[in-house]
């Protein structure tokens, strides 16, 4: 697969909330070919630390090119025209970028109407020949957080703005493919440098900088150091010391001696929204042997579940998810309790255990990974999985699609994504499970125990 | 204590009692308990029912849902208790769902329900499930519960964990909403949402409960619970309870003009009057702050004129749980002689039987001036009520024109604005994050469904199409920004020393601002603290204050101002110019006044609070007045004072179209503000200011633009036909209770020249009255 464009998007506002070493982490964990910076510059180092060179693309009517995407900056609608056509030539048949502040998604809820405001004139400008082979669009708007993504009228809009969590900004990293997909990977400004460790923040962070420390010195720290420090125990300490070790070196650290399961079955759901209307893949993973359950209509979703329960029946193993609690188990509850009210109570008494959870909330272990996403843990953990250029949010924005009438998806592609899921999970597990509770390096692990692209069977409905 | 006797022996005296009205006693209509109940329930039952009471069982029982609009104490509650009851008996698995509008009320009603089933013998576990339940207590209230009693901002947040509550709202057979007559204005607009996205879940549910609604008195019971839960619902209103005679009496301070003395501080001495001479009285008062002020005044006055001692205490909704608690036992158990209180004992918080109630000031509406007559005199025992006169315009007006209050069918209408696009929008995004919505959903949202479906697909809040099913697509809650209460904001925490015996509940921004600003003193039963910390950043804001004892308290000035106008829209009216658009509405609590606890009187010169300015930004209308009218209206309305005439005309015109603006769309006229500007920098002219009193708006200024000939005329007829004398108005037309300059000046000859200066420099006119004039 062609190597997509990794773009991490910095409007100034956000970066000058950012302290060197944060900006430097936001940097180290988006590994960007490109800052995307939606306003004039005048100091690029605010946007880069001082040892990188990464370019800083401004809205200047300039195109660049990142291996095989074409990415055009503009701010005035000549300069649409102009990247426009430059692009057109550039880009030959596959998808080119278009980064702008000339359009805005306008709601007016006295109205009830949403607009994409500058739409009209921007058509216009962008001019569109209407022969096969002319190249596609996305265009990337400034204003629109970056979890948006429409077709209007003929224009692609993707969002480009940080979208808050959790009353913190998120920087978005965008993977932009040739194809067009784009997948957005949202990095929390809350949970960088020193905030990124458990049981630090805003004040703590400010105690330790200000006492010199760095994650790095941090993990070097005994913790009755960091005791004498205001807003700091002798329990609070040893978290923080922990988590910077964890964060440092890459390393599973146990801190409690709750079991893991013996016999885990590794799980992950596909949906068509955090709050679905259907569960379409369910994937397993049980004694190495990985399975997955497939509706690739809604109708078949019931028939689907009843499968997977069906196998689920044949199996003496635990459950395991990440955020299990959180998503997986709440969800199949609702969905085997909508379809299959019958076997609820089997499904129920199914043992389940959250990962996650299990480390994080009852404190069994503290886990390496900037924030607690599957993919930042496992990725800490040495795994390399398979780009399949997916997240979980454009799987369910394609499902969608195809409910409403949109174009079919690429199932493989998509089963292939859910497995690299529930490898990853098994990957955690694993480096979880080796770990007893004296701290022991698992950085040089092998991966290749895990690493088995094997062809699950694949069950379909 | 009647009037006769307060007259006789109150001390010093002079004249005040104006009038004395009586209520006579009422004999109780009863229905024996075996007519209505099963004969299970009706053995248990240790008394008859009123005949309200059987009326509404009666419609339950045939499968009609009610709404019980009886008098204060007439055993509303008892109602839905045994239609629960009922339901228990012929389902042991059924549960109920209570709401009200307090958590104090919860509290309350879960105590009384649960005194009643223990009477009755049941096994029915009544539980509170809100914001204070313990997070341990709240599975185990959702696993075994089988009343659960919350309130609306709750049922808001609870609902996208649906799943959790499958137990309670499947077998859930009773939905009760206690005090409906509280859903009214913005707050009214959100409930009615929400009881629509309830009702949507328990239908997935498969529950169809009966709805009781029980509420106070107001002018329009039958169209206010049919637009609050969506139904037809059968109005029960022919009260068979029985009543003591109650004599209301109209009380002046002594004095005359300037020199008459406060309500407050007259409400004081006879609260300390009534309380030592065995009569146990509830006192109202305006603020929170006048109720630990008036405590501290009647204890003196008990003093001073050594009438021996005096037990009170003062309520309100600052002070935590177990001290309100302390102090509602305390009126029931009869160790207390008196309580002063806010409105927060004006809803149904059991407190036993009070002999007296006492309202300091008339309380700005004739729903809060029943209710709180009402607390005194329960049962069949004589009640005395007093209300203690103000100085101002509407207190005079109610004293010369007691049919006001007093007269048949008078009281307000609640109202509930559906129309409202954005608050409908807002709450449908939550319905999709609850359950996915399809066709079906039209029953529940009706034909604004499918439009706001695809505003918020294109805005990127939902996918999928009604056909498949839409659900919420992002990752916050829609349900956290929805603000039930119009007044968002930061809470700020309110610390005391360690050593001192006192806890505060957290006050919301504005209030810190106007009670808390550094410097400012306070009361709080009955100790002095002074404000020495004011924190606004960081995680938790916070105010830190310490006792003090100084012989003032201190009263905060403030200035509102309306700025950053943006026009969207705009008509020209002749020389005037009408707009529409976003503004700046700016309250600074600049300065703070010491004043006397004693007398009243200011201490020295305004000292400064050093509080920046609190804005809001929202929506408003503004009529641009040219110069040349300021001049033509002041000249041939006060030729003494040409200013103080004319902004007495737009003063009364932006009042009369707030009174007037329920009658063109769904609001309760405290939604709005109002602000009139002699000269407006930005406008460059005198101005009329009317905004949303949201932040963010609700559309209601808009309306008010769009049909601002209607507005203008129906205001001009309702001013110049008002029977009122002179020319400063009454509140039958320009003066309100809300006003922040004390509804001063105001001219209603200039305003109804004004507005039909207005009108004749419109297009057409279009006269909503239909008359010719």
């Amino acid at each position: 697969m062609p190597r997509p464009a990794t773009v991490l998007a910095l409007p100034s506002r956000l970066a000058g909330r950012l302290s060197p070493s944060e900006l430097a982490d936001l940097h180290a964990a988006a590994a960007p070919d490109a800052v995307l910076v939606p306003e004039r510059v005048y100091a690029p180092g605010r946007f880069r630390p001082p040892e990188s060179e990464v370019p800083i693309l401004t809205p200047e009517g300039e195109i660049h090119a990142f291996g095989d995407v074409t990415l055009g900056t503009c701010a005035t609608l000549d300069e649409v025209r102009r990247v426009a056509d430059v692009a057109r030539e550039e880009a030959g048949e596959s998808t080119a970028y278009l980064a702008t502040e000339l359009l805005a998604v306008e709601t007016d809820p006295m109205e009830l109407d949403t607009r994409l405001d500058g739409a009209t004139a921007y058509r216009e400008a962008l001019g569109t020949t209407g022969t096969d082979g002319d190249a596609a669009f996305v265009h990337l708007a400034a204003s629109v957080p970056a979890d948006y993504r429409r077709e209007w009228g003929g224009l692609d809009v993707q969002g480009l703005a940080p979208v808050e969590t959790q009353g913190a900004p998120a920087a978005p990293v965008l993977s932009l493919h040739a194809d067009g997909t784009v997948a957005v990977e949202e990095i929390r400004t809350d949970r960088l440098g020193l905030r990124a460790l458990s049981g630090v923040g805003d004040s703590r962070a400010t105690t330790l900088a200000r006492a010199g420390y760095d994650r790095a010195s941090l993990a070097a720290t005994p913790p009755h150091e960091l005791a004498t420090l205001e807003g700091f125990g002798r329990a609070s300490a040893r978290t923080v010391v922990r988590s910077a070790q964890a964060l440092e070196r890459g390393e599973v650290l146990r801190t409690g001696d709750a079991p893991l399961p013996a016999d885990p079955v590794f799980l992950d759901i596909e949906t068509d929204g955090l709050r679905p209307s259907v569960v379409w893949q369910v994937g397993v993973l049980f004694r190495g042997d990985y399975r997955s359950f497939l509706a690739r209509d809604p109708e078949e979703a019931s028939g689907m579940l009843g499968a997977f329960l069906d196998w689920l029946a044949g199996v003496d193993g635990t459950l395991v998810a990440w955020n299990g609690w959180g998503f997986d188990f709440p969800v199949l509850d609702d969905h085997v309790a909508a379809t299959h009210p019958d076997r609820q109570e089997v499904w129920r008494q199914n043992t389940k255990c959250d990962l996650l959870a299990w480390a994080r909330d009852e404190e069994n272990a503290v886990l390496p990974g900037r924030t607690n996403k599957l993919e930042a843990v496992a990725s800490a953990l040495g795994y390399e999985g398979h780009d399949t250029g997916l997240t979980g949010a454009e799987t369910a924005r394609r499902y969608r699609a195809w409910m409403d009438g949109g174009p079919e998806p690429d199932w493989e592609r998509h089963r292939a994504y859910c497995e690299d899921d529930v490898r990853m999970l098994a990957h955690v597990f694993d480096a979880v499970a080796a770990t007893d509770r004296v701290a022991s390096s698992i950085a040089d692990r092998t991966t290749d125990e895990t690493g088995d692209t094997r062809q699950g069977s694949l069950s379909e409905f | 204590m009647n009037a006769d006797r307060l007259r006789a022996t109150f001390p010093d005296y002079g004249g005040q009692l104006r009038d004395v009205f009586v209520q006579e006693a009422r004999d109780a209509v009863t229905v024996p308990a075996s007519d209505v109940l099963g004969p299970d329930l009706a053995a248990s039952m240790p008394h008859d029912l009123y005949s309200h009471q059987a009326t509404a069982l009666d419609a339950l029982a045939r499968g009609e849902d009610v709404c019980v609009t009886t008098s204060t104490a007439s055993g509303k509650t008892l109602v839905y208790a045994l239609e629960i009851a009922r339901q228990h008996l012929r389902d042991p698995d059924s549960t109920a769902l209570l709401l009200c509008p307090t958590k104090a009320l919860s509290r309350d009603q879960r105590r009384a329900l649960s005194e009643l089933y223990d009477t009755l013998g049941l096994d029915i576990s009544v539980r509170v499930y809100d914001g204070d339940t313990a997070s341990e207590a709240k599975r185990d209230v959702r696993r075994t519960a089988d009343v659960v009693v919350t309130n609306f901002s709750g049922v808001n947040a609870y609902l996208p964990q649906h799943s959790q509550w499958a137990r309670v709202f499947g077998d859930c057979a009773t939905l009760a909403i206690d005090e409906a007559h509280a859903y009214s204005g913005v707050h009214g607009m959100h409930v009615s949402w929400v009881v629509r996205r309830l009702r949507r879940v328990l239908e997935h549910y498969d529950a169809d409960p009966s709805l009781v609604l029980t509420s106070a008195t107001i002018g329009n019971p039958a169209e206010h619970a049919k637009t609050l839960v969506d139904g037809d619902v059968t109005v029960v209103d022919d009260d068979g309870s029985p009543r003591g005679r109650r004599e209301i009496a109209f009380w002046r301070p002594p004095g005359e003009g300037e020199a008459r003395r406060s309500a407050s501080a007259e409400a004081a001495d006879l609260l300390a009057h009534l309380g030592t001479n065995g009569t146990q009285t509830l006192a109202f008062v305006g603020s929170r702050r006048m109720t630990e002020l008036n405590r501290e005044r009647a204890k003196r006055a008990a003093t001073r004129h050594n009438m021996g001692r005096l037990r009170i205490e003062s309520y309100n909704a600052g002070h935590t749980k177990r001290d309100r608690r302390a102090t509602e036992r305390g009126l029931k158990d009869g160790s207390l002689d008196g309580v002063v209180t806010t409105s927060a004992l004006e809803l149904g918080i059991d407190i036993g039987s009070v002999e007296a109630t006492l309202l300091s000031g008339y309380p700005g509406s004739r729903q809060s001036f029943w209710q709180q007559l009402g607390r005194s005199g329960r049962g069949t025992g004589d009640a005395l009520s007093v209300l203690v006169g103000r100085a101002d315009a509407i207190d005079n007006y109610v004293f010369a024109n007691p049919g006001y209050v007093l007269g048949e069918d008078v009281v307000e209408d609640a109202v509930v604005d559906r129309s409202n696009n954005a608050v409908f929008a807002r709450h449908l995004l939550c319905a999709a994050h609850e359950l996915p919505l399809t066709h079906d959903d039209e029953r529940w949202f009706g034909e604004r469904l499918a439009p706001a479906v695809e505003m918020w697909r294109k805005a990127g809040y939902l996918t999928g199409t009604l056909d498949t099913g839409v659900i919420y697509d992002r990752r916050d809650r829609p349900q956290s920004s929805v603000s039930m209460y119009a007044s968002g904001g930061d809470e700020f925490v309110i610390r005391t020393p360690d050593d001192v015996d006192a806890a505060l509940e957290p006050v919301g921004r504005a209030r810190a601002y106007r009670e808390y600003h550094p410097g400012a003193v306070t009361l709080h039963r009955g100790q002095q603290f002074e404000v020495v910390g004011f924190e606004e950043e960081g995680h938790q804001p916070r105010i830190d204050l310490e006792p003090v004892d100084v012989d003032y308290y201190t009263q905060t000035n403030h200035a509102t101002r309306i700025g950053n106008l943006d026009s969207e829209r705009s008509r020209a009216f002749g020389d005037y110019t009408l707009h529409w658009g976003s503004a700046d509405v700016t309250v600074h609590y600049d300065t703070y006044t010491r004043k006397s606890i004693a007398t009243g009187e200011s201490l020295g010169a305004p000292q400064p609070t050093g509080l920046s300015p609190l804005s809001m930004r929202t929506q408003a209308l503004w009529l641009a007045v040219p110069e040349s009218e300021r001049a033509r209206l002041g000249q041939r309305h006060g030729v003494d004072s040409p200013d103080v005439a004319f902004q007495g005309a737009q003063h009364a015109a932006e009042h009369g179209i707030i009174k007037l603006a329920p009658l063109e769309c769904t609001l309760d006229k405290s939604n709005l503000g109002g602000l009139s500007a002699l000269t407006h920098p930005e406008l460059d002219s005198p101005g009329i200011f009317v905004y949303d009193g949201v932040e963010g708006g609700l559309g209601f200024s808009r309306k008010l633009y769009d049909r601002f000939e209607r507005v203008a005329a129906n205001t001009r007829t309702v001013v110049e036909s008002c029977g009122c004398e002179g020319t400063e108005g009454c509140p039958g037309c320009v003066m309100d209770s809300q006003c922040g300059s004390g509804n001063s000046p105001l001219h209603t000859d200039g305003a109804v020249d004004l507005l039909g200066t207005v009108l004749s420099g419109a297009e057409s006119v279009d006269d909503p009255t239909e008359t010719d004039d």
